[in-house]
């Protein structure tokens, strides 16, 4: 084998970039998704197609990462599915937060929320989880995380609403 | 086609290891001549080719949904396309961790038959899918969980 040949193809190859690396990107996360759902239902494609109402060669395009879905064709799979395909990242985040996950956000962010009448809050000053302190109002706030900069008064927090 | 072949590590990553094949004789592997091929990189898809072949090593895994059915029935030869720029790249598909690619070129006639290229091709992984098989059988190939090969990598075409 010729060594040298084969590490300048390789590289080559490696140093290319598609213009439409970002769609790609979707494409493949949508049929994943998809794929997923399907597994866990123990569905084929077929009747995903069927049960979507919808063609089968259209599914199958989306599937292989190469299909160019409308939002109305995404959610004739969403209902089909009974899951979400898509989401949006800052509503999935307060979702999540609200149903008692901690927050996901980047590093350099926190965020705090409560409602009325939940008092308890568990904040995250830097690795640790404390409990700090009561709220007694609606509270939602996404504020910018300085660390060692924490004290009582500052929302520099993640904060998981117990 | 019936020639002594050894499998070769071609790309790896944290969700897949793909796997090419070196034919007794020859300088490049199958898959690198596919990348070598200039039909290939100059067609419109190249990059985005690329793009996907690395998803699956980073990201996905190599998703049976992104691979076409191409050998025979209960075989495990497939083709990686996109149907943009009619690439066909034949493989031995093996699980989402683990292809072993072979050669390919862009489709332009409507059965593979009729394009000597692509038929070499896809011949080609049919017999290397034949000779893993056969091993298979005899327990001399397995492949680990993370997709790499532990069992046999050299095949003589005598013994298969």
């Amino acid at each position: 084998m010729d060594k040298q040949k084969t590490q300048q193809i390789r590289e080559e190859f490696k140093q290319l970039e598609s213009p439409n690396a970002r769609l790609i990107d979707k494409q493949m996360e949508i049929s994943s998704q998809i794929s997923r759902y399907l597994q866990q239902q123990g569905l084929t494609q077929k009747e995903l197609a069927q049960k979507a109402d919808m063609g089968e060669s259209q599914l199958s395009e989306i599937m292989r990462g190469e299909g160019n879905p409308t939002l109305k064709t995404l959610v004739k799979l969403e209902e089909a599915l009974g899951q979400d395909i898509i989401v949006a990242p800052s509503f999935h985040e307060e979702q999540m937060t609200r149903k008692g996950f901690a927050s996901v956000l980047p590093k350099d962010r926190a965020f705090i929320q409560s409602k009325e009448r939940e008092e308890t809050v568990v904040v995250r000053v830097g690795n640790k989880w404390e409990l700090k302190r009561e709220l007694t109002k609606a509270y939602s706030e996404e504020v910018e995380y300085v660390p060692g900069e924490f004290s009582e008064e500052d929302n520099n927090v993640t904060a998981l609403v117990s | 086609m019936n020639r002594s072949f050894k499998l070769v590590e071609f790309f790896s990553d944290r969700k897949a290891t793909f796997y090419t094949v070196l034919f007794d004789g020859e300088e490049l592997t199958e898959g690198d001549k596919f990348l070598n091929n200039e039909q290939i990189t100059q067609n419109r898809a190249f990059a985005d080719l690329k793009h996907y072949f690395f998803n699956m090593l980073e990201k996905y895994g190599a998703q049976q949904q992104f691979f076409k059915h191409e050998g025979r029935q209960h075989d495990m030869v497939r083709a990686y396309y996109v149907r943009r720029g009619n690439l066909r790249w034949y493989c031995v598909y093996w699980s989402r961790e683990m292809v072993i690619f072979g050669n390919g070129g862009v489709k332009r006639v409507a059965k593979t038959q009729d394009d000597e290229h692509l038929k070499e091709s896809e011949y080609a992984m049919r017999w290397v899918n034949q000779c893993i098989e056969k091993a298979l059988e005899e327990g001399r190939f397995s492949v680990d969980y993370d997709g790499k090969i532990t069992g046999i990598t050299t095949f003589n075409a005598e013994e298969f």
